[in-house]
């Protein structure tokens, strides 16, 4: 036992040195024997290993540093303070502003909002992404235009997308009229009615995000092993149950990826809530994000909109690591 | 495994170590500036020195005007009426050798403020700024905007202009805005329909009036649906504080929030009752379009949507109606638009050179050329005998209107003009009431009322410095 261990603590030491060794690019008979002995040649050496290591990433991390870690200290801080970013000095108030927010009514609306938009644009692109994979992968005619067509919306920008879905959304003269008409109903007034805005913001993102979801899922589909199939096929699954018990879970890591990044990007969606309803009417589609926006460039009021930013930021903290602890345990990986 | 070769460590090259030292320098004054950003928050009241501590955007003058005094103008119009206001810059550089002005557009106003926020925080902002009558205040009780009273001279002053909308720029005596681009709401109508159903040609009245209208105009149909007899703006709390006032209240008295009692709540009810319980109007996205794509019969919109409606509306086929605002207790016309502030911490050098260039706008035939582009009221009293304005206006009664109306109207309630998001408040909770005719008005006012109460107690200081 005892040796073992050893051994493996020998083992261990040899990568690390070797690892060390291979980044100062210095690697070469006569280190197996200097390893042995750790006098203070050895330090010395690791010293400086460990100055070019730094040197060599300081300008990384510099960067990283200025524009992702500052700004985020900077906004925290921010957040205790109140300042109408015109004059003056930013008021160190406490934690006033997080009070505020937690206290009012309309806050908890926003939060709702963004809790419901963000759900529903979860599972509506799981489904239908899934749905529109599951369809380009049979050998249909024509299918290598569609995906092409299914992608596009990915790639225009969400002011655009957003501005064609106000012409389609007009309640006089929209494109949406198309499809109420046959059935004898009056057009809502989407974008302007308190019920219908947040559906009608679902749809058109929806519409704008789902063709990149069917093609990530499209090549999840391509690349699971034929020989399941055949197998479950031979003991005479069904469909459903093949669907049920071989492609969804093999394809977890997909749905895992999809989850992680429309979660995200639901939280941080901004473009197509500006253009669509600016957040109206009332706060029927303000989200989180657009909150921030409202306070800190519309209301000039740098420190509730710090104090929402920081809320959004530890919800995505959380949420990311909550599916990293839950949902990744729970993905196959083939 | 194609890629190994690029992956494999190599030993770090003399050039690889001078790249990066290279690197490293450009971080570190990177990392200096976002801190000079908390340095110079800490640092205080640096925007309330006398002036020249701040620098000046960005300017690039064609080479004919080099080695002149530069001039940045902040515009927040863009479409025709940016084209016109860039034409009469044009002008200026061409009529004088000593300046060249250069407009550059920002954005819409909710849009070209949070910028010169942002310009103030950066030290580096334009002389000349373009500022909606609801967004001077915030920058003035910050003692960013210059005092101008001492540019003018005997050839140029008050006595040029419609007194009335110079002295909204005046706190206490002194000014800090000069009116340029300014408006009032009209009431529009499309004759066809009125003719139609055998309504005098003219509007109503009364908002009661309106109602009694409504319900003939509604039977008629527009694309397949029944037409409606007027729309609501619900990007804007303008229209709505004119009814207010109608209603015979006020949003607020000087900073005391009085939108909670009174006309204020009244007026709501009553576009409340006429959305959902008569089915007569709607919640429209931009009222102006549908008026003029014949949409709806009814929309009060402003002066300045003049030109565009008459386009719109010669190719839907109907001829457009201008009236007066409907009353109900009392008259209610708000004055609207924007005007210029200089920006106190410039050099004195552009300051001067800045108000050449308002000056040279001020004048009655730019006046006059830019009233006739644009639909905006006629400020300059003399561009309104510019022969051309003349004619104009003897020759089309919708743009008479707008003129004969002006005497009634009055500057914006101070709670929208000095709370930064004072209007936005306000606007969001009167989209709730045009949206969801379930929402009860006195409701929905108590959280606005509240919401802006908070608000005052911020700007309060501020605004007794200059107003107390």
């Amino acid at each position: 036992m005892t040796t073992t261990t050893a051994a493996r603590r020998g083992q261990d030491d040899a990568g690390a040195d070797g690892a060390a060794a291979a980044t100062s690019g210095s690697g070469g008979p006569g280190s197996t024997a200097r390893r042995r002995r750790r006098g203070p040649h050895h330090w010395r050496r690791r010293r400086k290993e460990y100055s070019l290591f730094l040197l060599m990433i300081s300008p990384n991390l510099l960067i990283i540093g200025t524009f992702d870690y500052w700004p985020v200290i900077y906004n925290a801080w921010l957040s205790l303070t109140r300042w109408n970013m015109i004059s003056g000095a930013p008021r160190y108030v406490g934690l006033q502003n997080y009070e505020n927010l937690f206290t009012s009514s309309s806050f908890h609306g926003i939060l709702l909002n963004t809790l419901t938009f963000s759900a529903a644009i979860v599972v509506g692109s799981v489904v239908l992404g899934l749905a529109l994979a599951l369809l380009f992968d049979q050998k249909l005619r024509g299918r290598g235009l569609v995906r092409t067509v299914a992608f596009a919306p990915h790639i225009v920008s969400g002011a655009a997308v957003a501005t064609l879905w106000l012409f389609i959304f007009d309640p006089a003269y929209g494109l949406s009229r198309v499809v109420l008409d046959p059935f004898g109903i009056e057009s809502p007034r989407w974008v302007n009615d308190a019920d219908w805005a947040l559906i009608a913001l679902v749809i058109a993102y929806l519409w704008k995000g789902i063709g990149f979801v069917a093609i990530v899922y499209l090549a999840g589909l391509q690349n699971l092993p034929e020989e399941l199939y055949e197998a479950a096929k031979l003991d005479g699954a069904g469909t459903w149950t093949t669907f049920r018990r071989i492609t969804l879970p093999l394809l977890s890591p997909v749905t895992f990826f999809v989850l992680v990044t429309s979660i995200i990007g639901t939280f941080q969606a901004y473009d197509m809530i500006a253009v669509l309803t600016g957040g109206g009417p009332g706060d029927a589609t303000t989200t989180l994000s657009w909150f921030v926006y409202q306070q800190g460039f519309r209301a000039s009021d740098a420190g509730t909109a710090a104090a929402a930013a920081m809320l959004l930021f530890v919800i995505l903290l959380v949420v990311t690591g909550l599916q990293t602890r839950f949902v990744q345990r729970k993905v196959h990986y083939t | 495994m194609r890629h190994r070769t690029v992956l494999r460590p190599s030993r770090p090259s003399r050039r690889d170590f001078l790249s990066m030292a290279a690197a490293a320098g450009v971080a570190v004054p990177l990392l200096g500036c976002a801190g000079g950003v908390t340095d110079d928050g800490g640092s205080g009241d640096d925007t309330s020195d006398p002036g020249g501590n701040l620098d000046q955007v960005d300017v690039s003058p064609p080479s004919q005007y080099a080695g002149r005094v530069n001039v940045a103008m902040w515009s927040a119009m863009g479409g025709v009426n940016g084209e016109a206001l860039a034409a009469l810059v044009d002008k200026f550089n061409q009529s004088q050798e000593d300046i060249y002005a250069e407009v550059q557009f920002q954005g819409a106003y909710a849009e070209s403020a949070p910028k010169l926020t942002a310009a103030l925080r950066a030290g580096a902002v334009p002389d000349v700024m373009m500022l909606a009558d609801t967004f001077w205040g915030r920058f003035l009780i910050n003692d960013a905007l210059e005092p101008l009273n001492d540019y003018f001279d005997d050839e140029f002053g008050r006595d040029d202009y419609v007194e009335a909308l110079f002295d909204e720029g005046l706190v206490g005596d002194e000014l800090y805005w000069l009116s340029f681009g300014r408006s009032t709401p009209l009431f529009y109508y499309n004759k066809n329909v009125f003719q139609q159903i055998g309504l005098p040609d003219r509007g109503p009245e009364t908002w009661t009036e309106l109602r009694e209208w409504s319900s003939a105009i509604s039977e008629l149909s527009v694309n397949g649906q029944p037409l409606k007899a007027h729309a609501f703006t619900g990007d804007d709390d303008w229209q709505f504080m004119a009814s207010v006032w109608q209603f015979g209240g006020r949003l607020s008295e000087g900073l005391d929030v009085t939108i909670d009692s009174g006309g204020a709540v009244d007026a709501a009810r009553w576009h409340q009752q006429y959305i959902f319980e008569d089915g007569y109007g709607y919640l429209a996205q931009a009222s102006g379009t549908d008026f003029g794509t014949g949409v709806v019969a009814t929309t009060i919109t402003s002066t300045g949507g003049l030109r565009g409606i008459y386009e719109a509306s010669a190719t839907a086929g109907f001829e457009v109606g201008t009236a007066f605002l409907p009353q109900e207790v009392a008259s209610g016309v708000p004055t609207g638009g924007m005007g210029f502030s200089l920006l106190k911490g410039a050099a004195q050098e552009r300051k001067d050179a800045a108000f050449q260039l308002l000056k040279f706008l001020g004048q009655p035939e730019n006046a006059a050329e830019w009233t006739l582009a644009t639909g905006y009221l006629p400020i300059v009293k003399a561009s309104m005998d510019v022969p051309e304005l003349a004619q104009t206006l003897a020759s089309d009664p919708n743009f008479n209107v707008a003129v004969e109306q002006l005497p009634e109207a009055q500057g914006s309630d101070a709670i929208r003009s000095y709370l930064p998001n004072g209007t936005d408040i306000i606007i969001s909770g009167l989209q709730r009431i045009y949206s969801d005719g379930s929402e009860d008005p006195q409701d929905v006012f108590d959280e606005v009322a509240e919401q802006l109460r908070q608000g005052v107690e911020d700007i309060r200081p501020g605004y007794e410095k200059y107003f107390g």
